[in-house]
């Protein structure tokens, strides 16, 4: 749509993704992509931009696979990418319940929980266990369990969890923004697209000035997601994901994406009542990456907390991020 | 980004270097900029500081830069001068008034006027001893720019403006008007429009402020009665007035918006102390919105300072400027009505009232809200014409 206002080299990483996913899924997809090396335990990446591309590719497609969970590991000398055997995928929590969600969970792969005070937890695969998901199913991606937590071991304990705690909430945010903002160009692509070929009155629908004012805003709220999400991956690429502005990314993907999604329902009409139409599982999907690391409203009221208590706003980026 | 930084050779400072550098000459000179960062209710008081502010900056050398040298600039760009507006609202600015001009009017002349004459006005519009208007509405011709009746008659090496704008923005404290003017049929709409460079003490003249809603004088009616223009003084191409006009609204709705964003975001700092807890999650919802502008703000000056043309995409900043405008003053008017609604004697009460009531309209002037969502719905999203 405006991918000319974005920056071409994290484009580039993202199309190709897109590729990678129309014919692989899962952990080939991540080979395919070579995101097993970004990621990998090997040699860390300092760089995960091709990761937040992948993920943003993931979202439009709306594929499945664990490169959410495994991203959120990074750095961490867990994620056993390049080791044999299976991967070891973060999971998320989800508020104050015990259940964790875990975004692309493989039949084989363990699970690594953080529990405050006791550090990073792994539990074998056979100690999960999945919570049906109500029906109708949407994709089976996030996957919401029970983790039997007498059956792990201790991989970093919580003296040692500090620095590495606060870098994996800021992938992790990353990471998720990244997936809701694919979601949300595939939401309002098929709105749109579905807006051009509807005919009422013995017209295109989205000639009327009121179909395009729905479609124009909607554009706009996505733009600026784009643009914070944009320069927070740029500075990512330098160095440590500033807590700041990535909980500010997290929460503006949450926020634009429900708009987004109001706006697509409203723009299609009573077909978005229908579940076989594809803005249903992605909002559903949506809604579950909201949640993780940190959900768009309780992000948004720690940030008015702490303006409030403060007395200042913090800049989170500024003109020596876009400087030629 | 060579420049030459006051009291050095052209350094060729990188930004960062030149942020801590600007950020250093204004603590430095607090004493002298304090009175002229200050905020006052009187609008004419304001305008005034901030003509005194704009005589200071030059004097330092910092007016200057972010412009051509040609034209009689220092060098650097836009990306410059948005490190200065940051760091002088950071230092207490209350904001640049009728010098807002100078991101929106300043790069339109330099673009497509010619250098001789740039270079005659852009110095003293820099150093405050002369501002601008833009003349673009008329009466019967707002949202339907293209309709616009005041036209300018060739006759030897003049031309003779005759018609009357409205809405003119700054026009009672400007010594110059760029104006919009039909030049050919009223059947070629946009094509028969040239932009031309008025001076406001000619012959001919006459400004009548308009009292807006908030008490300010900040528009005028500016009627034209045979005001004779030199040919020097066309901006751009005679019939291409369209092409220069929208260049001038892309900074009007782009780059601008990230002048507002600071005051946005110095709005919200100063607000703080009369927030509640239970105000926590609008007020995290504003400073999102803000967050929204400033990075897509910052995306718009980073494209211009690559060189790249600013097109519809504008719309977008403009948008997301104004609802986050409206969006902020109403959790004020939410939170601290009574100042809003019946202000006492103190400036900060009045200033905040001033400032609520001109957020209500934020969202028509530089082209309605329902304008931007048309351009973004025709020219971004590429969906049919009515």
């Amino acid at each position: 749509m405006t991918d000319g206002l974005r920056p071409e080299d994290y484009l580039a990483y993202r199309d190709a993704a897109r590729g990678v996913l129309t014919r692989y899924e899962g952990m080939a997809a991540i080979r395919a992509s070579g995101l097993d090396e970004v990621l990998g335990d090997a040699e860390p990446a300092d760089d995960l931009t091709p990761a937040y591309a992948f993920l943003e590719a993931q979202g439009y497609r709306a594929a499945v696979t664990p490169a959410l969970g495994i991203l959120g590991l990074a750095a961490s000398a867990v994620t056993a990418l390049t080791t044999p055997g299976p991967a070891t995928l973060l999971a998320f929590p989800l508020g104050a319940t015990d259940a964790v969600v875990v975004p692309g969970l493989l039949d084989s792969s363990a699970v690594a929980v953080d529990r405050l005070g006791t550090g990073l937890i792994t539990v074998p695969r056979s100690a999960v266990t999945v919570r049906a998901e109500p029906a109708p199913v949407a994709d089976g991606y996030l996957s919401v369990v029970d983790v039997d937590l007498t059956a792990g071991r201790t991989l970093i304990p919580e003296e040692e969890m500090n620095g590495w705690r606060l870098s994996m909430l800021g992938r992790t945010r990353l990471g998720a923004a990244a997936e809701m903002i694919g979601l949300i160009d595939r939401i309002l692509d098929d709105a749109i697209a579905y807006a051009r070929q509807r005919v009422q009155f013995g017209r295109s629908v989205s000639g009327f000035q009121a179909m395009q004012h729905l479609l124009a805003w909607a554009a706009t709220e996505r733009h600026q997601a784009i643009c914070l999400f944009d320069l927070a991956v740029a500075r990512s690429a330098h160095g440590p994901a500033e807590p700041a502005l990535t909980r500010a990314v997290k929460a503006m993907a949450g926020r634009v994406l429900h708009t987004i999604v109001q706006a697509a329902t409203q723009a299609t009409g009573a077909i978005s009542f229908t579940w076989e139409y594809s803005l249903n599982r992605l909002h559903r999907r949506g809604l579950g990456l909201d949640l993780i690391a940190g959900a768009s409203a309780d992000l948004i009221a720690e940030m008015g907390r702490e303006i409030r208590i403060l007395g200042s706003a913090p800049g989170l980026i500024d003109l020596c991020d876009v400087a030629p | 980004m060579g420049i030459a930084v006051p009291g050095e050779a052209p350094s060729g400072l990188r930004l960062p270097e030149f942020t801590d550098r600007f950020r250093q000459w204004v603590t430095a000179n607090e004493g002298e900029l304090a009175p002229v960062l200050d905020i006052r209710s009187d609008f004419g008081e304001r305008v005034q500081l901030a003509r005194d502010l704009r005589r200071i900056l030059c004097e330092h050398g910092w007016g200057q830069v972010g412009w051509p040298v040609d034209v009689g600039g220092a060098g650097g760009g836009v990306l410059h001068r948005g490190v200065i507006y940051e760091e002088l609202y950071r230092a207490g600015w209350s904001g640049p008034t009728i010098f807002e001009h100078l991101e929106i009017i300043a790069p339109t002349l330099v673009r497509y006027g010619s250098p001789g004459f740039v270079a005659s006005v852009l110095p003293e519009f820099l150093n405050g001893s002369r501002a601008w208007a833009q003349g673009f509405s008329e009466s019967e011709a707002g949202s339907d720019l293209a309709g616009l009746r005041t036209r300018a008659e060739l006759d030897g090496d003049a031309y003779a403006v005759n018609g009357v704008k409205i809405w003119t923005s700054w026009a009672k404290y400007a010594d110059w008007c760029l104006a919009l003017v039909r030049t050919g049929t009223a059947e070629e709409r946009h094509r028969g429009l040239t932009m031309i460079a008025i001076d406001l003490d000619s012959p001919g003249v006459l400004v009548r402020p308009i009292t807006q809603s908030n008490g300010t004088d900040e528009l005028a009616e500016v009627a034209f009665s045979g005001v004779r223009v030199p040919r020097t003084q066309v901006v751009g191409d005679v019939g291409g007035g369209w092409r220069v006009a929208m260049y001038l609204l892309a900074h009007e709705r782009g780059t601008l918006s990230w002048l507002k964003q600071c005051a946005f975001r110095q709005r919200i700092a100063t607000s703080a102390k009369v927030m509640r807890e239970d105000h926590d999650r609008e007020l995290g919802g504003v400073a999102l919105q803000i967050a929204g502008v400033r990075a897509a703000a910052a995306n718009l000056l980073g494209r211009e300072a690559a060189g790249h043309d600013i097109g519809p995409e504008a719309a977008f900043n403009k948008l997301l400027m104004t609802r986050t405008e409206q969006n902020l003053f109403n959790l004020l008017r939410d939170v601290d009505g009574i100042r809003i609604a019946m202000p006492g004697d103190a400036r900060e009460e009045l200033i905040l009232q001033q400032e609520y009531l001109f957020s209500r309209i934020v969202t028509i002037y530089g082209g309605s809200q329902q304008m931007q969502l048309i351009t973004i719905a025709r020219h971004i999203l590429g969906l049919d014409n009515d």
